[in-house]
């Protein structure tokens, strides 16, 4: 009998419910649902594509010195700061060694004893 | 396999991999549901389209926060959580004491309720007339359809708790649609 009327109460709230929302709220969240589907993919086009040109333009440039080297040529300036470098590595290497440092040329004598 | 056999999760999932005809169905599948919920809740026809909006805009920006194990439980609980928080912001007193070895449910105006001839408007308003944890729970559970785990999930409270209130719900209504039954 319980159940009976619980059936009848489940089906009469089942008939009940008619009505709806707006044509308005639902243009409303489609337009957002739309928008939000934009925003990510527009975000992840435009990070990709930034990525690709950024690539492209660092290979291209290489290739381009590969292949036509007069295309970038070498100034005198250039010329410059390569010799001063050049200089600059030759006298850290000479640093590394100092000269007052006796270079043995010939091992020490036997009769040295280590204690 | 058609789009409209998918499940809810995998449609929400292909909805946030840029699908939109994905949430289209999903949208259709919850749209009336929900809203009915919120009518049934106690909101008026206004509030309900702006709760219902917000409802929708939450499970649009925050798909991060769907476990991706049951949309229809997330769904509703964000639903709920969202109503709650409107009903707070109007200053509406929505949790009334609740005694449940009492079943003291004798504010209720059984009288005027069943002057109602019409037996779908005595329902809804019955239905309105509970305490409101108990229509939560025949909310859940009627228009919802959720189980009553997952109505413990949604509710935070425990299983047996739910069982007594579905059984309160349904003897209190029992009483007020009599004369329908």
């Amino acid at each position: 009998m319980n159940d009976k009327h619980e059936e009848a109460i489940r089906a009469l709230y089942r008939q009940s419910g008619t009505e709806q929302p707006s044509v308005f709220v639902d243009k409303r969240i489609r337009k957002a649902a739309s928008r939000a589907l934009y925003k990510n993919t527009k975000q992840w086009v435009w990070s990709l594509s930034t990525a690709a040109v950024l690539v492209l333009s660092f290979t291209v440039v290489l290739n381009l010195i590969d292949v036509e080297p007069e295309l970038f040529p070498v100034t005198e300036q250039d010329e410059l700061k390569q010799q001063v470098l050049k200089k600059n590595r030759i006298k850290s290497q000479q640093r590394k060694v100092p000269s007052y440092f006796p270079v043995l040329k010939s091992p020490p004598p036997a009769s040295v004893s280590m204690e | 396999m058609p789009q409209s056999d998918l499940s809810d999760e995998d449609l929400y999932a292909a909805y946030r991999g840029g699908d939109m005809a994905a949430f289209d169905l999903l949208y259709a599948r919850y749209r009336q549901p929900l809203y009915l919920f919120l009518l049934r809740r106690g909101h008026s026809e206004t509030v309900a389209e702006d709760v219902f909006h917000d409802c929708w805009i939450t499970v649009i920006d925050k798909t991060k926060s769907f476990d991706g194990e049951n949309f229809r439980a997330w769904v509703y609980s964000i639903t709920r959580n969202l109503s709650i928080d409107s009903f707070r912001k109007a200053n509406i007193r929505l949790t009334e004491q609740f005694d449940e070895e009492s079943d003291s449910n004798s504010h209720l105006s059984t009288e005027k309720v069943q002057q109602d001839v019409d037996c779908l408007e005595l329902v809804k308003s019955s239905v309105s007339s509970l305490p409101i944890e108990q229509r939560d729970v025949f909310l859940l559970k009627e228009e919802a359809g959720l189980s009553l785990q997952q109505i413990a999930d949604v509710m935070a409270v425990g299983r047996e708790t739910i069982k007594s209130r579905i059984r309160y719900a349904m003897n209190q209504l029992k009483k007020l649609m009599a004369e329908c039954l």
